[in-house]
């Protein structure tokens, strides 16, 4: 089988997906380089990420078919479901092929696949929007660490550089090892480069303990429901939040 | 008083208001110098032992009230510690948990602080601190103490994304049994005020007094009122208030009382089951005298009151799948907004099969009653009151141990 590889960003998987419609071998699977072990019976291909393809293809979704379309392939392309790529692709040739009409035909089981990881992607996010903590380092900067499974940070900064739009933070995302940074006029994404995973040493925040207290003082004894509250916030969120640690 | 305590305190006096949510109102956060936006579906930033979302710090200003409502837990002849925040306290509290994304913004109430008046006054103190001064665009919620005057409410609209007037409970007598001095026109004649100042703003192009809508509250078995009544008053309540949310809360026993009921544990099964009609109401255009009737006076424990209603209207079903229309498939079990919506979408292109249904995620053990997909029932299925009503009993009742489902309205941001 033939498969294309990418270096996991947006714009790589895009470079792919549009070098998808151009070749003539038709790939197998569209996936990210660092998450694959490269076999013997497969053939790979890698594709640098490409700025103008990338830009084509989304243009192409947002214009051929709908904005929906553009909305739904760019959430796709943050996923961590490792054949992402390949469900844009399958996604993509329906609607170029069918038409507008096809954007929700969810009984086709290559759209119906697309919106579920569209589905997952916005689950998690939306969630970390509540869950996600920023800590006070030093005067002034606000620092968030978390572990998302999607590549979460973009969104995540689209929303912060709005409501903390005169705080300085850095979102950063410990599973890809890469940070945003807002610099109170626009948010940029860095690799993140510590002497050690865990050097920054957080001073114990008075806020912190305001808030537990809250938390406890809030929570209704005889309604105890432990069940209930790990449905609404499974453990994995929990790692980096003040009232778990 | 140390502010840790102070907030150990009236916290714990303000949890038993349910209404912690966040949503209904949208703004981004334009100003160069200010803190906060606001999300139009609310934001849950933690959950209690409890199972309840927390959107917003919810805090009384003090818990040392005049009043001496029976139910209370801050009643003014009960033998509790007493505290009250400065409004300077209240505000920086909020702008330093906003920052830290612990909250959505304020929800902010009291006890009666010597007057309504008086209390209105310390409220809008604490909300113009954190508008004017401090530039806090997050959400507000606040309450309007009932018996404040007109300008007060008038005042504090401005300033909020949401006002609410608890009923506490849903009839007079009870009101006049467990509240004596709370008059019903005390509640009724604010909320007529916020009304008013809603429908006024309606007309201008930019809504800005209270945009995120009243609530309200009522306690669920304190006192003999029926479900009947008691969604009875939601559905008036919605009508001529335009109410956003009606919360429902069980009523726990904070306070011994000849006139309260001895309960040993809070009706949380039924208090779900109210939510869960009250959505009926609001999105799925079910009225009160359809899912209860004379002969009924309160919800079914066992059925949902869905699947409740659908047993005892079988004649109204089964609903074809591929032509019914948006309403229609909205009263079958098993399929709420999204996969009505996600069908109506789907069908345009495709015929819709049992298959396809159980892929969008229509919940099939209840849906499969009630339908049909291009002319037929699901196979070995029977079309028959009886047989439909016991295959549900039993498939909800192995749930019940599975599913913590109670108190799900903690959800509601």
């Amino acid at each position: 089988m033939l498969i294309f590889l990418h270096d996991g960003s947006s714009e790589g998987v895009f470079t792919c997906v549009y070098n998808a419609f151009e070749s003539k071998d038709k790939p197998g699977q569209i996936l990210n380089a660092d998450m694959t072990s490269q076999n013997l019976l497969d053939s790979y291909v890698y594709f640098a990420p490409d700025h103008k393809k990338a830009d084509q293809l989304y243009k192409a979704a947002g214009c051929r078919i709908s904005s929906a379309a553009q909305d739904l392939i760019y959430t796709v392309s943050l996923s961590c479901e490792p054949d992402a790529g390949g469900s844009i692709f399958n996604y993509l040739d329906i609607c170029f092929k069918k038409g507008t009409g096809y954007v929700f035909a969810y009984g086709e089981e290559a759209i119906l696949k697309a919106w579920q990881i569209r589905n997952n992607v916005m689950t998690e996010y939306h969630r970390y929007l509540g869950f996600l903590r920023f800590k006070k380092i030093g005067q002034e900067v606000y620092y968030a660490p978390y572990e998302p499974r999607n590549n979460l940070n973009l969104l995540l900064a689209e929303h912060f550089s709005d409501r903390m739009k005169n705080e300085k933070w850095i979102i950063h995302d410990k599973t890809r090892n890469k940070a945003v940074i807002y610099d109170l006029e626009k948010y940029f994404e860095v690799p993140f480069i510590g002497r050690d995973k865990d050097s920054i040493l957080l001073e114990d925040d008075r806020f912190e303990k305001l808030w537990k207290e809250f938390l406890e003082s809030v929570t209704i004894s005889e309604r105890t429901n432990y069940r209930l509250q790990l449905n609404n916030m499974p453990k994995r969120y929990r790692k980096y939040m003040t009232e778990s640690i | 008083m140390e502010l840790l305590e102070k907030l150990a305190i009236l916290a714990d006096a303000a949890k038993y208001d349910v209404a912690c949510t966040s949503s209904g109102a949208k703004r981004s956060n334009t100003a160069d110098d200010t803190l906060g936006n606001a999300v139009r579906g609310g934001i849950c930033h933690s959950f209690t032992a409890d199972g309840r979302c927390v959107s917003l710090l919810k805090i009384l200003l003090s818990n040392n009230c005049a009043y001496n409502c029976e139910y209370c837990v801050n009643r003014k002849s009960n033998d509790i510690k007493r505290a009250a925040f400065t409004p300077r306290e209240a505000a920086y509290l909020t702008m330093e948990f906003y920052k830290r994304n612990y909250i959505e913004g304020l929800f902010l109430s009291s006890a009666v602080i010597g007057s309504p008046d008086n209390t209105m006054e310390l409220i809008i103190k604490t909300v113009k601190l954190l508008r004017e001064d401090l530039g806090f665009n997050g959400y507000i919620h606040i309450k309007a103490i009932p018996g404040t005057d007109r300008k007060l409410i008038e005042k504090a609209g401005n300033l909020v994304d949401r006002m609410s007037v608890n009923v506490e409970l849903p009839s007079r007598k009870s009101l006049l049994l467990l509240a004596p001095e709370k008059k019903p026109e005390d509640v009724f004649r604010p909320m007529k005020l916020i009304y008013e100042g809603i429908s006024e703003e309606g007309k201008a192009v930019k809504r800005r007094f209270v945009p995120a809508g009243q609530s309200t509250q009522m306690i669920i078995g304190a006192t003999p009122d029926t479900d009947h009544d008691i969604l009875g008053l939601s559905e008036k309540l919605y009508g001529s208030y335009k109410l956003k949310r009606v919360f429902y809360s069980a009523y726990i026993p904070v306070v011994q009382s000849s006139k309260l009921p001895v309960v040993i544990r809070p009706e949380l099964r039924r208090e779900h089951r109210l939510y869960q009609a009250d959505w009926l109401l609001r999105f799925y255009g079910f009225k009160v005298n359809e899912l209860l009737d004379a002969r009924s006076r309160d919800l079914n424990m066992d059925l949902d009151p869905k699947c409740d209603w659908a047993i005892r209207n079988l004649s109204f079903f089964p609903v074809e799948v591929n032509t019914a229309d948006y309403l229609e498939l909205l009263r079958v079990p098993g399929i709420g907004i999204n996969s009505a919506r996600k069908i109506i979408q789907a069908r345009r292109t495709h015929r819709l099969d049992f298959d396809n249904l159980k892929k969008m995620r229509v919940v099939m053990k209840r849906a499969k009653y009630f339908i049909t997909c291009n002319g037929r029932m699901q196979k070995g299925l029977r079309f028959e009151q009886e047989y439909v009503k016991t295959s549900l009993l039993l498939s909800e009742n192995s749930l019940y141990e599975q599913l913590s489902i109670f108190g799900d309205h903690g959800n509601g941001v």
